[in-house]
């Protein structure tokens, strides 16, 4: 699993230099460090945490940006009743920077669970508003982002429903002869909601980014 | 049909080849009595050969010439005045007429000279039609030929009679040249429905020509307005900055420890947002301290330098694709027939 994600941070890193270089793009390439925690309400309630690694890319032209995000890991259950799970996660997002301080994001985002059961996928529609401020100086920035989902897909058992999550973080650019690299800790929760049927998924996490951007 | 149309093909074209005929008639007779000292006899053809409809029959010399002979035939009849006003009309005519010296005896030509040297006027030769290309840096060339020294002021005017731009203005002595870009003193093109090549003497006459300027120029694209105090970030922290920085922090550490009731209100959650609450106050902290009033932003400055760059980019931008539109533009000036308005401000 790590060596497959060291891979595909590398890979991203060499696809963004040369891009950045000649076109005027920016384009960052980060990895990821994911403290989970997921409290999943049916039938009972069930508590898994642990730690997931991931990378994530983007690519930003003028006002858009394109940003992929992926992430796996394995949860271990916090009480007795609870399973052990194997998470990966992955999300698309594409966003609209309509002022410095201001950007709309549309993105699909999903997440699997591999249980004793079988897999689990949760499936929606992210639709965000992100607003950025300067902390000190342009080197640190926060930020926070509110989303909705705009329809939420699960396979066990198959059913719809809504959710909704947020994300506060803050970033740091690290000066010179680090110039390039940037470091970003964010507290990320979101919650899913079945209807029909009595079933809660609550996911908080801490995510550490460490990464590099190209002008 | 055909015969009908001969026949009135032959009424109309009759009287002009008769009235061609008959002014070069009737100056060949008025020569003839000339000659033979029938001073009245000549003048009363001259005059009728001069007047409408005989005078369409005769071109600018045969008109300069029947001139000069009324004004010797004057002389000799005693009309000094006569001769004065008919030589100075000859010298409007054509200021670079001469009298024929082995027709005329010395004292016409005295007499004519005399005339001249009084009357200030210029003629003007402009092609009528002059087309050149904006890049290529093309004029309108006008040759001004004077009847004696003098000083003439030459003038590209409106309708009004104001000038738009004075071409020339200075002394002419055998002949001028004079130029125009078809440009106006403000340095646009003058594109007005009437134009007028003004020539004046001062003082006495001024010779207009007119002129119609047709430019094609492809319009050209509107320069970016300067950047205005909005655009301009301060380049000194004011007292705000360092409030801004802490309020912004307090303001997504709240946000960040109220996000779990606002998302997943009733969920029990975890301590991890603490930490990034922690840093939020910390960076915002660090921010508020290292930023006093007065201190320089070099990031600020940074920026204001790039948008000053590119502004500076997108105007240099504008002035090449402007200056390559108007490489492309075509200038035509049509000009016509040359009139004499006689200020009649001399005499003999």
């Amino acid at each position: 699993m790590s060596t497959r994600i060291v891979w595909l941070v590398a890979a991203s890193g060499l696809a963004a230099s040369p891009l950045a270089g000649q076109t005027g793009i920016t384009a960052t390439a980060a990895g990821l460090l994911l403290n989970v925690r997921a409290r999943s309400e049916a039938s009972g309630v069930t508590r898994v945490s642990g730690t997931a690694v991931g990378f994530e890319g983007s690519v930003r032209f003028r006002r858009l940006e394109l940003q992929v995000r992926y992430a796996e890991g394995r949860l271990q259950p916090a009480d007795q009743q609870s399973d052990a799970r194997d998470l990966v996660e992955g999300a698309v997002a594409l966003r609209f920077v309509a002022t410095p301080w201001l950007s709309m994001q549309v993105g699909p985002h999903a997440r699997r669970y591999d249980t004793p059961l079988g897999p689990e996928r949760w499936v929606t529609w992210q639709l965000g508003t992100r607003g950025d401020v300067a902390l000190a100086g342009p080197s640190v920035r926060g930020h926070a982002l509110l989303w909705r989902g705009m329809g939420l897909g699960v396979n066990v058992p198959p059913g719809s429903g809504s959710t909704r999550g947020g994300e506060v973080g803050v970033t740091i650019d690290l000066g010179a002869p680090l110039r390039p690299f940037w470091l970003a800790l964010s507290y990320g929760i979101d919650q899913a909601q079945v209807r029909d049927v009595a079933r809660r998924e609550t996911v908080e996490t801490l995510t550490l980014t460490a990464g590099f951007r190209r002008r | 049909m055909r015969i009908r149309l001969v026949v009135l093909a032959l009424l109309l074209a009759t009287p002009l080849r008769a009235q061609n005929s008959s002014a070069n008639d009737v100056m060949t007779g008025a020569v003839r009595a000339y000659r033979d000292l029938d001073f009245d006899a000549a003048a009363t053809m001259l005059r009728r050969a001069l007047a409408p409809p005989l005078a369409s029959g005769l071109d600018e010399s045969g008109r300069a010439l029947a001139l000069t002979y009324l004004a010797a035939t004057e002389h000799y009849r005693a009309q000094p005045d006569s001769a004065l006003a008919v030589f100075r009309r000859l010298v409007v005519l054509a200021p670079r007429h001469r009298p024929d010296t082995l027709i005329f005896p010395p004292e016409i030509t005295r007499l004519y000279d005399a005339v001249r040297n009084s009357t200030k006027v210029v003629a003007v030769r402009v092609p009528a039609d002059t087309e050149f290309n904006v890049a290529e840096g093309g004029r309108l060339v006008a040759w001004l030929y004077p009847s004696t020294p003098h000083d003439v002021t030459v003038a590209v005017s409106g309708e009004d009679g104001r000038p738009r731009r004075i071409v020339y203005a200075g002394p002419i002595r055998d002949s001028l040249d004079v130029h125009w870009d078809g440009r106006d003193s403000n340095g646009a093109y003058a594109t007005a429905e009437r134009l007028w090549l003004t020539v004046v003497s001062p003082g006495s006459r001024e010779v207009r020509v007119p002129l119609r300027v047709d430019v094609t120029i492809p319009d050209t694209l509107p320069h970016p307005s300067p950047l205005s105090a909005s655009d301009v970030l301060p380049e000194r922290s004011r007292g705000r900055t360092g409030l801004r920085s802490l309020g912004g922090a307090a303001l997504l550490a709240a946000g960040a420890l109220a996000l779990p009731s606002l998302v997943a209100p009733g969920e029990r959650a975890s301590g991890t947002r603490f930490a990034v609450a922690g840093a939020l106050g910390v960076s915002g902290l660090v921010g508020y301290l290292s930023r006093p009033a007065g201190t320089p932003l070099p990031e600020n400055a940074a920026i204001n330098q790039a948008r000053r760059d590119a502004w500076r980019r997108q105007v240099d931008a504008v002035t090449r694709e402007n200056a390559e539109r108007l490489r492309a533009g075509r200038v035509h000036i049509q000009s016509g027939s040359a009139v004499v308005l006689d200020r009649g401000a001399e005499n003999p």
